[in-house]
């Protein structure tokens, strides 16, 4: 490309090409993050769920912790990887949907530890997360995410009805339909683009 | 037929796909706009200047790491600039 004049027809289909390349290149590198978070709770819930079932011991609900202490780091190593060097409003307000419901399910189960009656912690945070998946869903009008979210908002009410071992193979489910599937499903999408 | 006179600094071929490119999106690098257009360093560095001047975009200078980055806005002028400019292409079109 230089720079040379276009006639009328070269310049609106060279608009038309430029704002749609654009538009592939940002629709690049989204299904990483949900990936990498859902992979991430979903091995920690099963760690979880195998500890407490072999030794009945409830100090091992402090694997729960290795979900931010590995997750954290690793998102901002692929961070930079995945920079595209763009920024838009859309991706701004997703980034604000998920920096509010992130911190919110970090105080929560650190506040539960202090509260001295059952806190339905895994039906809270499935709650935020499934919230989180609808409205990314809803924004970037990917209907797998907002119906997935949906789905597992219902999942996440429904563990209240269910013992705290049972619960959890709930929470991984939820983990599985809101993070890990509408992923990959994303991650097929952007690469068959 | 009335024809609307097209504004010259964006009926050039790689200065319209620098302002094509900053319209779709809030920010971009300069090695977003280098990927996408496909022009050279030093061709996109002249035509980014020559926006700037004319206050069709804002650009900034700054590190990510060690790393120099260019980031380059529309501004309000460049994006009543680009509306025009699809205006009068319109009138050509529909002749």
């Amino acid at each position: 490309m230089e720079e040379r004049n276009l006639n009328s027809k070269e310049s609106l289909e060279l608009i038309a090409h430029m704002i749609q390349s654009t538009k592939s290149k940002l629709e690049r590198g989204g299904s990483v993050y949900f990936l990498l978070w859902g992979y991430v709770s979903l091995l920690t819930t099963i760690a979880v769920y195998i500890a407490l079932t072999l030794s009945h011991n409830p100090y091992y609900n402090w694997i729960w912790f290795a979900i931010p202490v590995i997750g954290l780091p690793l998102m901002f190593v692929i961070k930079g990887k995945v920079a595209k060097g763009v920024t838009t409003f859309i991706e701004r307000i997703i980034g604000y949907v998920w920096f509010v419901i992130g911190v919110v399910v970090m105080i929560v189960p650190v506040v539960s530890i202090f509260l001295n009656f059952r806190f339905p912690v895994l039906a809270v945070i499935g709650i935020l997360i499934s919230i989180g998946v609808t409205l990314t869903g809803l924004i970037i009008k990917f209907r797998t995410y907002w119906i997935c979210g949906l789905i597992c908002i219902a999942l996440s009410f429904s563990t209240l009805f269910f013992s705290a071992m049972n619960q959890i193979i709930i929470y991984a489910i939820i983990i599985l339909v809101s993070m890990v599937i509408p992923g990959h499903i994303l991650k097929s999408k952007e690469n068959k683009k | 037929m009335n024809f609307k006179e097209l504004d010259p600094l964006l009926h050039s071929e790689l200065r319209l796909a620098i302002v094509s490119i900053l319209i779709s999106v809030e920010s971009a690098d300069f090695n977003f706009i280098k990927e996408t257009t496909g022009a050279t360093n030093g061709n996109i560095s002249v035509q980014i200047e020559k926006l700037k001047t004319a206050g069709y975009i804002d650009v900034e200078k700054r590190f990510k790491g060690k790393m120099p980055q260019t980031i380059c806005k529309i501004t309000v002028k460049g994006l009543a600039a680009f509306e025009q400019y699809v205006d009068a292409l319109k009138s050509y079109i529909d002749m």
